[in-house]
């Protein structure tokens, strides 16, 4: 009999896996190239001229540039693609109809609501541990997003989670020139703090956006964690944010 | 093989030095391409390609006084779970059609019945809840430290060896009470 800890030792060195010979040049082609989206995908072709479209809708007469040049950044991260404009948009709908949208009304049965919320989504939903969150108000659940998106509403900040998509990213926020994207570590997990108003935008299972659910965001923490894309909205300071992402379990 | 230090050579591809950043590439991509290959089968060199190059992109956001290693694992174990639902359940786990040198003293019927042991190993773990096997694969196939394995688990250290001792359990109970190894 062989210890299985030294039998799977063992195993590792016989994987059928990859060689990974050409790895390395393939890594070192990507990230020599500087614009890693630059209108290279259909998905990006085509979010460039939905949030073309939705600047016509709001009767904002901005010059769009083309494609490569309309974004100057890009920034992916677990369900969401960050995309910079090149233009501010103008304010979106008042209507805050995006998946994990705050809501107003104060929701008393908002555990009855989170039972139910762990019975829809596909992942474990987890929750700020910090005493600054204070108490849940709210649970808002968006199955729109294959796996399942949660909304967790608190006093002061909303917490959503989003189910990691396969076929690719399920939210599209749109940053102005004048908004600074942060590198952040939650947990361990790389992240970014968008430091002020951007667009969200929801694409649907098809890959289509949404125009209808546009709407303004102020500044935002969001991480990916395993299966989950984490988004923490409502602090003005970072460090708030942070210590509320920190503490989520 | 560049010898400089993770640290040193994170450094320098944050300067946007990408020699630096291919010694990285070249060091990891072995443990990083077993492990991968544990969670998202033949995905996995999709994975652990778009891992780097996310990595590489973020390093910005990586705190130098962190470790490179487990923040690595981090970022391909999200691109390989990603990809783990697209790489269909029936594409098994496969070992290497071996051309090793055999021991002198092995027969055919040796070789043949190691290859089917490991075979049922792998299938085992291939069997494993995925919490199970990402422990299993960061462990064994990966190579990394129990402390190491925690921080890409974000769990303490304590619950990465309780979950480890669990998954070794659940093996043993798949491969039969003599352990069939």
């Amino acid at each position: 009999m062989i210890d299985l800890e030294s039998a799977l030792l063992d195993l590792a060195e016989h994987l059928d896996r990859p060689t990974g010979e050409g790895l390395t040049g393939a890594v070192v082609s990507r990230i020599s190239t500087p614009a890693p989206a630059a209108g290279s995908s259909a998905r990006t072709r085509m979010l460039l001229a939905i949030a073309a479209v939705v600047l016509v809708i709001v009767g904002a007469v901005l010059a769009i540039a083309p494609a490569r040049n309309a974004v100057a950044d890009w920034l992916g991260i677990g369900a969401v693609d960050i995309r910079r404009s090149e233009h501010p948009l103008p304010p979106g709908p008042s209507s805050l109809t995006v998946p994990g949208a705050p809501g107003t009304a104060r929701d008393r049965a908002a555990l009855r609501k989170l039972a139910a919320a762990r019975r829809a989504v596909k992942f474990t939903i987890a929750m700020p541990t910090a005493r600054l969150a204070g108490t849940l108000s709210g649970v808002e659940v968006d199955q729109r997003v294959p796996g399942g998106l949660v909304a967790l509403r608190y006093t002061r900040f909303t917490l959503v989670e989003i189910a990691i998509d396969p076929a690719g990213p399920t939210i599209a926020k749109f940053i102005d020139p004048g908004v600074v994207v942060e590198p952040a570590v939650v947990g361990g997990a790389p992240g970014f703090w968008v430091t002020g108003a951007h667009d969200l935008l929801y694409i649907d299972r098809h890959g289509t956006t949404r125009i209808e659910t546009v709407r303004r965001s102020g500044p935002v923490l969001v991480w990916a964690k395993g299966a989950v894309t984490y988004r923490v909205e409502g602090f003005r300071r970072r460090a708030d944010a942070q210590r509320i992402a920190d503490s989520v379990r | 093989m560049d010898g400089r230090r993770d640290a040193e050579l994170v450094n320098a591809a944050r300067e946007g030095d990408v020699d630096a950043f291919a010694a990285l590439v070249e060091r990891h991509r072995e443990p990083v391409l077993r492990f991968a290959y544990g969670i998202a089968g033949n995905e996995a060199e999709d994975a652990v390609q778009d891992g780097f190059v996310k990595a590489y992109r973020s390093l910005g956001g990586f705190r130098t006084d962190a470790a490179f290693r487990p923040w690595l694992f981090t970022i391909v174990a999200n691109e390989a779970r990603n990809r783990r639902r697209s790489w269909a359940r029936r594409n098994k786990l496969a070992l290497q059609v071996s051309d090793e040198p055999q021991p002198v003293a092995a027969t055919p019927d040796d070789v043949a019945a190691q290859h089917e042991q490991r075979q049922r190993l792998l299938d085992a773990v291939a069997e494993l809840p995925e919490r199970y096997r990402e422990v299993v694969a960061l462990r064994y196939f990966g190579g990394l430290s129990e402390n190491e394995t925690a921080e890409v688990l974000s769990c303490p250290v304590g619950t990465a060896k309780s979950r480890l001792s669990r998954a070794l359990g659940l093996l043993r109970g798949a491969l039969g009470e003599e352990g069939a190894l």
